[in-house]
């Protein structure tokens, strides 16, 4: 949409929120210019009509002639010779084209995620949660499906590198032997160790080993986000680190300050798992769990909240000032708070009350340690420790005072650091800016790194060596409940690198460290006589059995005495947070994380400066206007999106693009927000903002591929809780004949915190392409499953909803009787099928589907990527050039329960067939199943009362239908 | 003003609009048969250059080994799977051991790489077949492979087009055979063959009328 530059209007947008009563609206466009942006809409793909604004006759010839042209030379290539290489020695077990299931875990912060790889021929090309795995259930996120594409990454380190020459790891281990010789004369003196946090029991073993050897070694650790403030938080309450585990499961008042618990994170699948237990089909008032969530930047937990209230990060803090002074924890004074602040808090504080025992206060990781030692003490009040909360252990290994970034630094400026190893860590482009780090870097005499790419940290390195990736190595780690994850390779390494343990055994003076040495020998203590057995079943499981973190018996009494800073310098809070697909920008060279859409502002391929509407009025900022954010000497420029629910004067900025090496697609652009990071304050800044001459396109996905009606979201309440059930379309059209089952899906929009996992695993299964940010712009996005997100309500505190869509698969598809060359046809079990050797590209199913679910190859995405080839799934065809596509309910998976149904001469069994969406569903709110069979999870979901059809008035019959979300909202939906 | 047209226009025309027409029909049949033609599907011609020229004849036909001893996974898995060169040594390395003709299967052995077989039933990529449930639901293997125990060289004996297969998942009852002949290329049916083929179709539970559409063989 082109438009003239203008500021925001404010009020404008405020009168045309409040003029529709309850209309949902997904983008400022569509609230501010209902009439144009329904014009821009109505074209097939809008973002397309202005390459052809003059369709004269000359370009029509010419673009016809061209076509013609094309449409020859498809038919040519002769595609029949092939080769056919068989094993010289089959191994055993193993059938060439069956796919093969390991056990094993990626990692995240340390975090071990539990996956089930599945392997071709030697080749991993999906990973799904451990389902025996008591943390993740089979359910996983959106950074564990991407992670097979970080393994084929073609841009990972291949080979050891010395003042960026190539070299060996030989000569490594002959500058090793030097270099140790003088470690070992100075007991380690001016030996730095930094890593990122780690739960792995072997690598603490080892750099303990290496410490005995070494006194004066120093293990410094950096987590670019992190959860540094609660194990110290937790020391100022109970005298000692540990770290809380939650039971959201339990809990009937969940109270979040600032904390997004079910947002992206190492700990998302596990929280999801726990609320959405809870969250059943309880209805207001019934036991529902009530959830008072307040934040700064709209965040996943907030859209699913009982009540959210937009807060200034700065004014967070105050909000668990007044609780703690509300429960008379001493030294806690009552500050002075706004109405609506108040309010809020008073609701949930007396909820808190009321609820003792099944009630949790929860803070945000980066609020200051005192206010975790505050949620403690008011946790113990309430009774709920040992119930809905309980403390465990730290799971990675805490950090000394002298063991954090801060102190390395000093050292580092001092000229006290002789040699540092960085190990898998970017600390020259993570650290904060405000430590200047890179500066400390260049006085350090020996500087080796170790990772998988040759980022900014490997550039200022004199040594660089590359890392097995997770899926490459054997390794050990703790998933987010504790459990022990014993990591084991499904692949053979695909470059000259070395696992972490490896180059620890080799810093230790081992020569040519065995790949799984370590790692054994650790379990070899741990298990005892009974080893290899132990071992086998460790590894065959995927975790080792009753390992998970045990209470310890803590009592919070007190914190120590806290008043929130004041607010100085500035006029604006700035909050640094993470990407929600890319974090602190170590995924930031996967393609397909890049061009998942952010879950809220639905941006692709960069982070924007997230505004609110009053603040965008007050500073004249319109959509996609570039500012300047500057706080004290240090400033970044990025593009401005209004967020609706942003906290007035709170601007959010994202980690992880800004990239200035690691790779062509880390470096795609976006503004580097670690330049704002403060040495003391982390992830908080004061400032100001002003906008700068400029405008940028934003990549957005979230006007396209728009449904034209009305009433997409519903939602019930406890007083009228059921929607009116759905119509039987007359149709003039016969019925299709009939077959044993029926699929059908339904998609749960009370359960939906649209995290993108279904989108992820989705694309990974189903072999979708990724396009780039040129074609995103376009509208040309390729992924088969979007997740809706609308707003009603006020533009500064709207009600958030997400809707995932997927084909409908409907029963009369205007697609099917569009489609000129039939190559859209309907089967037996009521699939509408989309056969691609027989489509043309004309596009008219596309231009008839009402749901807009089809997409289109424009041109041959499978080129631009050649590097995930490896990856794709077999059983998938890779579409190319001039076909349609579209979500197919996972037919692939479908037909093979048949095969093997049928190989066995058995019936489907119930609820055996499960879609890549559904499967990696944290919160289990896609069902989909057999509709002829009355007992299938998917028929019970269809008789809910808050069932509907999306577009029931078109009368397509569609078989994916939504359960409408239950509105809970105190006042609206119940007292 | 003289005539424009000669008296053998009119002819001419009749002439000329008659031959378009038969040129045009002539154009589309000889199109249609060519697609279906030997040699487009390459069935029953040129059997593919091979690095060894195995014949199927011998092992199969005259010698009588079974194919599951070396397409090993053709009834568990949807590939029939080609024998690793291990399976060729276990008899090659005690008999025929000098025959010039084995030298790339022997070096294949010493030198642990596999032996470079040109496939003979190939499947376009779009199509996805699986071996295994056609076994389980007693299609013979000869129905697609032909007479492979008759063949010195082996080639595509069936034309293994879309119109083949669907011929036969329309009405699979007169391609079925009990599981004890699977692999018997020269099983003759006693009897009743269509009420044999509907008593099987009964007793396998073919899922019939169910085996057409799209995403059966494609997705």
């Amino acid at each position: 949409m082109r438009r003239e530059h203008s500021s925001f209007d404010l009020s404008r947008a405020r009168a045309a929120a409040a003029a529709g009563g309850k209309r949902f609206w997904t983008c400022l466009e569509e609230l501010l210019d209902e009439d144009g942006f329904r014009a821009w809409m109505a074209g097939e793909f809008p973002a397309a009509v202005p390459l052809f604004e003059e369709p004269g006759r000359r370009q029509f010839l010419k673009l016809m002639g061209a076509s013609l042209l094309l449409a020859g030379l498809t038919g040519c290539g002769d595609n029949r010779a092939e080769e056919a290489l068989p094993y010289v020695n089959q191994p055993e077990n193993l059938t060439p084209g069956v796919p093969r299931h390991y056990a094993t875990a990626v990692l995240f912060e340390g975090y071990a995620q539990p996956v089930l790889a599945t392997t071709y021929d030697g080749r991993p090309t999906k990973l799904d949660g451990n389902p025996d795995h008591p943390a993740a259930h089979g359910r996983s996120d959106a950074f564990m499906q991407a992670a097979i594409f970080g393994l084929y990454d073609p841009e990972r380190s291949k080979i050891p590198s010395r003042a960026r020459a190539p070299t060996t790891w030989e000569a490594f281990a002959g500058e090793l032997e030097k270099l140790r010789t003088r470690w070992n004369e100075r007991r380690g003196e001016g030996l730095r160790l930094l890593t990122g946090d780690t739960t792995s029991p072997t690598l603490i073993r080892q750099i303990r080993q290496l410490q005995q050897q070494l006194p004066m070694l120093r293990w410094h650790r950096h987590e670019p986000i992190g959860h540094a403030n609660i194990p110290e938080g937790m020391r100022l309450a109970f005298g000692r680190p540990a770290m809380p585990q939650y039971r959201l499961d339990l809990c009937d008042v969940v109270v979040g300050i600032g904390h997004d618990l079910l947002g992206p994170g190492p700990r998302q699948v596990l929280h999801a798992g726990q609320w959405t237990r809870r969250r059943g089909e309880i209805a207001p008032g019934q036991g529902r769990q009530r959830l008072h969530i307040a934040e700064s930047t709209p965040g996943l937990t907030g859209v699913v909240a009982t009540t959210r209230l937009a807060c200034d990060a700065s004014r967070l803090p105050l909000l668990v000032q007044a609780l703690a002074a509300s429960f008379e924890i001493p030294g806690w004074p009552a500050p002075a708070l706004e109405d609506d602040e108040r309010a809020w808090l008073e609701r949930a504080a007396g909820e808190l009350r009321k609820s003792a025992g099944k009630s949790l206060l929860t803070v945000a990781p980066q609020l200051a340690a005192e206010c975790h030692a505050a949620a403690a003490a008011i946790n113990e009040r309430l009774k709920n420790n040992g119930m809905t909360v309980w403390y465990s252990e730290p799971l990675h290994a805490v950090p000394e005072k002298e063991e954090t970034l801060t102190a390395l630094c000093r050292d580092m400026a001092a000229g006290v650091v002789d040699t540092l190893i960085i190990v898998d860590s970017n600390p020259v482009y993570t650290a904060p800016a405000g430590l200047a780090f890179a500066q400390g870097l260049e006085q350090v005499p020996h500087r080796i790194h170790a990772g998988l790419h040759f980022d900014e940290t490997a550039q200022a390195c004199g040594w660089h060596l590359p890392l097995h990736h997770a899926l490459e190595s054997w390794s050990d780690a703790r998933a987010a409940d504790g459990s022990m994850t014993i990591l084991q390779p499904v692949i053979r390494p695909l470059y000259a690198s070395r696992s972490l343990h490896q180059v620890f055994d080799m810093l230790a003076g081992i020569h040519d460290p065995p790949a799984d040495g370590a790692v054994r020998a650790t379990w070899r203590d741990a298990f005892g006589k009974d080893f290899d057995e132990r071992w086998r079943r460790a590894l065959h499981d995927g975790f080792v059995a009753d390992s998970a973190a045990e209470p310890l018996t803590l009592t919070a009494t007190a914190a120590p005495p806290f008043k929130a800073p004041e607010a100085a310098g500035g006029e604006i809070d700035i909050v640094l947070g993470p990407d929600p697909t890319i974090w602190d920008g170590r995924f930031a060279n996967v393609a397909w994380l890049q061009e998942l859409p952010k879950p809220l502002s639905k941006a692709t391929w960069e982070n924007v400066i997230a505004v609110s509407a009053s603040l965008a009025a007050a500073q004249g900022l319109a959509q996609g206007d570039l500012a300047e954010i500057t706080a004290g000497e240090r400033r970044v420029r990025g593009a401005v999106w209004i967020m609706p629910g942003q906290a007035r004067r709170t601007a959010s900025l994202a980690f992880g693009y800004g990239r200035r090496s690691g790779g062509e697609i880390a470096q795609c652009g976006g503004y580097d927000a670690f330049a704002l990071q403060s040495a003391e304050r982390q992830g908080f800044a004061r400032g100001t903002i002003r906008r700068i001459e400029g405008k940028a396109v934003i990549a957005t996905t979230q006007a396209h591929h728009r449904m034209d009606g009305f009433d997409f979201v519903r939602e019930v309440t406890a007083e009228d809780p059921a929607l009116p059930s759905a119509r039987t379309a007359k149709t003039l059209y016969p019925d299709w004949p009939a077959a044993d089952h029926a699929w059908g899906m339904v998609i749960d929009l009370d359960r939906c915190i649209g995290c993108n996992a279904c989108v992820a695993a989705c694309n990974v299964e189903n072999n979708v392409l990724v396009v780039g940010k040129d074609e995103v712009a376009r509208g040309r996005e390729m992924s088969w499953l979007r997740v809706d997100r609308y707003y009603t309500g006020d533009i500064e505190s709207p009600r958030s909803y997400f809707q995932p869509v997927p084909c409908m698969h409907c029963e009369d598809a205007p697609c099917e009787m569009g489609c000129p060359v039939h190559a859209t046809t309907h089967s037996p079990e009521g699939i509408n099928q989309q056969v691609y050797n027989r489509c043309i590209g004309t596009r008219t199913c596309s231009s008839y589907c009402p749901y807009k679910v089809r997409r289109f190859n424009w041109y041959d995405y499978r080129k631009r990527d050649e590097a995930s080839r490896a990856a794709k799934n077999p059983e998938v065809t890779v579409r190319s050039r001039g076909v349609m596509e579209k979500c197919t309910y996972c037919t692939q998976r479908i037909e093979t329960a048949h095969a093997q149904a049928d190989k066995e001469g058995r019936a489907l069994r119930r609820d055996e067939v499960v879609t890549a969406c559904q499967q990696a569903c944290p919160t289990q709110a896609i069902v989909f199943g057999d509709l002829k069979d009355p007992g299938s999870a998917v028929s019970a979901q269809r008789a809910s009362g808050r069932h509907y059809v999306l577009l029931e008035e078109l009368g397509t019959r569609p078989r994916t239908t939504y359960l409408a979300r239950w509105n809970d909202t105190p006042g609206e939906g119940e007292g | 003003m003289g005539q424009i047209f000669s008296p053998a226009a009119d002819t001419w025309l009749h002439l000329f609009l008659a031959s378009a027409a038969s040129l045009a029909c002539g154009a589309v049949i000889f199109a249609v048969g060519i697609a279906r033609s030997d040699w487009v599907t390459g069935a029953r011609i040129h059997p593919p250059a091979q690095p060894v020229p195995f014949s199927h004849r011998h092992h199969a036909g005259e010698l009588g080994i079974d194919c599951r001893y070396c397409h090993t996974s053709a009834a568990s898995a949807p590939r029939a799977g080609l024998p690793p060169t291990h399976t060729c040594m276990t008899c090659h390395s005690q008999i025929w051991t000098g025959a010039p003709m084995l030298s790339p299967v022997r070096s294949s052995f010493a030198e642990n790489k596999p032996i470079t077989w040109n496939r003979v039933a190939v499947l376009p990529e779009y199509v996805y077949f699986r071996h295994d449930v056609h076994i389980a639901k007693g299609v013979g293997c000869v129905e697609c492979h032909g007479r492979i125990d008759t063949m010195a060289l082996t080639y595509r004996a069936k034309p293994l087009t879309m119109e083949f297969c669907l011929d036969c998942h329309r009405d699979p009852a007169p391609h079925l055979r009990p599981q004890s002949e699977i692999t018997n290329m020269a099983w003759k049916p006693e009897g009743d063959r269509a009420a044999l083929g509907h008593a099987l179709a009964r007793h396998y539970g073919i899922r019939e009328g169910q085996l057409e559409h799209c995403y059966v063989c494609h997705r």
